[in-house]
């Protein structure tokens, strides 16, 4: 069939033309001029369609317009027959939130809910509204580099919404809507190119990183043109009143008002706040913080079951004698030259093949003569033959009969439990950070298809969601308690219908078991809310330092007991800190 | 423009794509669309397929047919399309439409009235006067944005603006088989110039309670954009900032010409004989528009070379 039917005889006229204005004493009138001089240029030419067609599309023009007037969202109608095909259900909470942006907040809003309530999706709603009401076309859509690709396959698919992915400094001016990342858009030669653009809407993922004002991102972002703006991050505020400050004077300046009369009404300490009540008032024009277990959302459960691996006489001695030589190391060692060390002793409870293999690297990067209990240790890791995690895992396997994650911090550990489960008749699939973005989105299509089990490293565990699968294995734990949290949050987020089980594979008489002891049984991290665990780390500090201050716990130590006080301590200080997050302010949204 | 119902645009959008949608049950409707068509509607990545829709929700999910209903996207798919559509086209009204001898005995009448007089036709011929149908768009933007459609028709012979609605349906494609049109007097510029000028005072009139919500929403993040630059010393970036704010928040109307189309509807000519009561005679070249029931003498109408 050709198309001879439809009658296109001139160019869409363009949203973007040239026009005069009128300045009446409360509003300005614009008349466009060049939609007219086109309808005259097709008079000269006389191109003329069927007036059958004329009239259609001047019924159309009727229609279209009096589907503006719904103080409803109109995305919610156009989106529903899509949702319905890839199984998008909309919460209350986001409808909500994309209604007030829309209609208090005048499409400028902080999206502050906590992790795993949809930001994403409340952001593509309101985008495509706007979309759909004529009064965005321009956007640009700001991430950190893992989440571009994401954001790109989450408004195809959920919102229709067609983007391009920046990769040259053509795109810039090329795409209607945009996906780029922060890092990538700050630096020159696209910043300049960027801040001439005019654009309808700018939405920044992960807007947190824009609490310093004296940031080149901070800056780069406050010299974008903007119309509508959307920021998103589940923590809008850390540590100090200031950083709360510079984001909201980044999308509204002045809503709170100088700096000088922000500090003087509204700060006691950097971390305590005078007047919160109105303080709060202020911040609901202009943030949005939906929070779970405020009957807006209905999570399933999360059920953690540990299992404890008890390692074979050789692996117990071997494990002894690995964790001598890193103490032995560290002793000789500045602090900040144990982090090979800290990797070793978390990989001897994870694989001896991942052992091995950072062995073979100090070794190869050893000054002459090589250390000798090196050059034994990995010797005698040669000798082994059994590891009794993977036996562990393979046992567990057989009780699973659905889709399996499994996740393990080492590339050598990861390839070794495929091997083991491939040659157990299982069909396998790796994820990991050397895959492309389109080699990441491929294995999550096969892995949903066809495959039961999918390994995968720390880097796969950012930036995909699992939704289908809801069995986790954690091969070996990391210590950093976010790590672990961003690992079961692929799978226990929105769209999750079904209980989750997290299953951890312990080594007894191990670190590990140390670690698995202030993670679940003192702070019990697994029953925690999302986003109070970012929280809490933030405000104690140690979101970085985590690791170091337990590594430091076990290099004094020796004797269990003292391990087990030490880390009864760390765990209160942790308890501590939530209670303060809870008691403090940050309940000012 | 008669009231417009969306089944009514979908199957007429459906005829002229010469398909024939077929009622598989009662309010359900299946056509085979084929890969030009579908994507033309959904995009590039789409292929030919089997649309079955409806226009009831509880059909649609009951069968799993697609919903067209007020903004579904299936119903703004094709609209999209069908606005893409027609920017310009023409038509004339036949004068067929119109039953010449009682426009001949009305003139007569009328006349007759008027001037105590008898009148008598001596010849009557047809000329068709030349309009500019225009579609407008009208949005009023502040944050949000509401659009109205105003279809004004600027008669090209006298220049006069009229705000009836004509009757669409009665108009046949294309120009009129009589060669006789009037003379255009008013360039279609001039046209333009005052469907604007008569928008602008139309809005100018409505309600401006929208407006004036928005200049004191402005007023207010004027005057804490101010407070906030309080501190600042970097005139530059308060300038911008300000700009920016007046760019977003400010209330305006914007009027776009959407479609327009040249119209010729017919007007009656009649050399009339007069006999006034006094004996004298007097012959009149008389013009009758049908569409404004409005007599008009010759003395302003030519023919055209």
């Amino acid at each position: 069939m050709d198309l001879s039917y439809l009658p296109i005889t001139g160019s869409p006229v363009s949203q973007r033309e040239a026009h005069q204005e009128l300045q009446l004493p409360q509003f300005t009138v614009e008349i466009s001029q060049s939609s007219f001089t086109q309808i005259v240029s097709q008079i000269r030419k006389k191109q003329f369609d069927t007036w059958d067609w004329f009239l259609l599309a001047a019924q159309a023009d009727h229609l279209s317009a009096s589907q503006q007037h719904f103080s409803e969202l109109i995305a919610l109608d156009y989106l529903a027959d899509r949702w319905r095909q890839v199984g998008v259900i909309p919460y209350p909470h986001q409808i909500k939130t994309a209604e007030r942006v829309m209609y208090e907040m005048h499409g400028q809003a902080i999206l502050a809910d906590e992790v795993g309530l949809g930001k994403t999706i409340e952001a593509g709603l309101i985008l495509k509204e706007y979309m759909l009401r004529g009064l965005v076309r321009k956007t640009l859509i700001l991430t950190p580099a893992s989440l571009v690709w994401q954001w790109y396959q989450e408004l195809y698919e959920k919102f229709n919404i067609i983007s391009g992915i920046q990769r040259s400094k053509w795109d810039w001016e090329y795409a209607d809507t945009l996906i780029a990342s922060l890092d990538t858009a700050k630096r020159e030669p696209h910043a300049a190119l960027i801040t001439e653009i005019p654009y309808d809407m700018i939405i920044i993922d992960e807007a947190h990183k824009l609490k310093n004002s004296s940031t080149a991102s901070f800056k780069f972002v406050n010299s974008l043109q903007k119309k509508y703006c959307l920021m998103l991050t589940a923590t809008p505020i850390q540590n100090d009143l200031k950083e709360l400050y510079n984001l909201i004077s980044l999308l509204k300046p002045g809503q709170l008002g100088s700096y000088r009369s922000f500090k003087s009404r509204f700060v006691q300490d950097k971390r305590t706040p005078k007047n919160p009540q109105e303080l709060k008032g202020l911040l609901s024009k202009v943030m949005i913080r939906n929070k779970r277990g405020e009957g807006t959302v209905q999570f399933t459960k999360r059920v953690v079951h540990p299992i404890i691996v008890s390692l074979t006489p050789t692996e117990k001695e071997l494990y002894q004698r690995v964790t001598h030589f890193v103490k032995q190391s560290s002793s000789k060692k500045s602090r900040t030259n144990i982090l090979p060390l800290i990797t070793l002793q978390r990989e001897v409870c994870s694989s001896f093949l991942a052992t091995g293999l950072t062995l073979q690297k100090m070794m190869d990067n050893a000054e002459e003569p090589v250390p000798p209990n090196i050059a034994s240790l990995l010797s005698e890791l040669a000798q082994v033959k059994q590891n009794s995690k993977c036996d562990a895992l393979e046992k567990l396997m057989t009780q699973l009969d659905d889709k399996v994650i499994i996740f393990t911090e080492y590339k050598a550990s990861q390839e070794y439990i495929r091997y083991r489960l491939e040659r157990a008749g299982y069909t396998t699939l790796g994820f990991d950070g050397t895959l492309s973005r389109g080699k990441k989105e491929w294995t999550r299509y096969m892995f949903q298809r066809s495959a039961q089990v999918l390994v995968s490293t720390e880097s796969g565990g950012e930036g995909l969601n699992f939704q289908f699968c809801n069995q986790v294995i954690n091969f070996d734990l990391p210590w950093n308690p976010m790590r672990l949290e961003q690992r079961i949050g692929r799978v226990h987020r929105l769209g999750q219908t079904r209980d989750v089980h997290i299953y951890n594979l312990i080594t007894k008489d191990t670190i590990e078991e140390h670690i698995m002891y202030l993670l679940h049984q003192k702070i019990n991290m697994f029953e925690m809310i999302i986003g109070e665990l970012d929280a809490i780390l933030l405000h104690l500090k140690l979101n970085r330092s985590f690791e170091s201050e337990l590594m430091e716990i076990f290099l004094k130590h020796d004797q269990a007991e003292s391990i087990r006080k030490e880390l009864d301590l760390f765990g209160s200080r942790f308890l501590q800190g939530q209670k303060e997050i809870k008691a403090s302010t940050w309940d000012l949204f | 423009m008669r009231d417009i119902s969306i089944p009514d645009v979908v199957f007429e959008f459906f005829r002229l794509c010469k398909l024939e949608p077929l009622e598989i049950r009662k309010g359900v409707w299946q056509v085979q669309i084929d890969d030009v068509l579908m994507k033309e509607l959904d995009g590039w990545r789409a292929k030919g397929r089997l649309l079955q829709f409806t226009f009831d929700k509880k059909l649609a999910e009951t069968y799993g047919a697609e919903l067209i209903g007020p903004g579904s996207y299936r119903i703004n798919s094709i609209l999209e399309l069908i606005r893409k559509q027609a920017t310009l086209s023409h038509a004339y009204l036949p004068h067929t439409v119109f039953h010449e001898p009682s426009i001949r005995r009305k003139v007569t009448q009328r006349l007759g009235d008027e001037r105590a007089s008898k009148v008598y036709v001596l010849t009557n011929s047809l000329l068709y006067d030349e309009y500019l149908w225009m579609v407008m768009s009208i949005s009023f933007v502040t944050h949000q944005k509401e659009e109205q459609i105003q279809t004004p028709l600027v008669n090209l012979a006298s220049g006069k603006l009229l705000s009836f609605s004509i009757p669409t349906h009665l108009f046949c494609s294309g120009r009129p088989p009589s060669e006789n049109i009037s003379r255009r007097k008013t360039t279609y510029k001039q046209a333009y110039t005052s469907v604007y000028h008569h928008l602008t005072q139309e809005v100018s009139l409505m309600d401006s309670t929208w407006a004036a919500e928005a200049l004191d929403r402005l007023q207010e993040e004027r005057s804490k954009l101010e407070a906030y630059y309080e501190d600042h010393l970097d005139e530059q970036k308060r300038a911008e900032k300000t700009r920016e704010l007046i760019k977003r928040a400010s209330p305006k109307v914007q009027i776009r010409a959407i479609r327009g189309a040249v119209l010729y509807i017919p007007l009656f000519q009649y050399r009339l004989m007069e006999v006034l009561k006094n004996g004298q005679e007097s012959i009149r070249t008389i013009y009758y528009d049908p569409v404004s029931n409005s007599l008009e003498e010759a003395a302003t109408k030519t023919r055209p070379d």
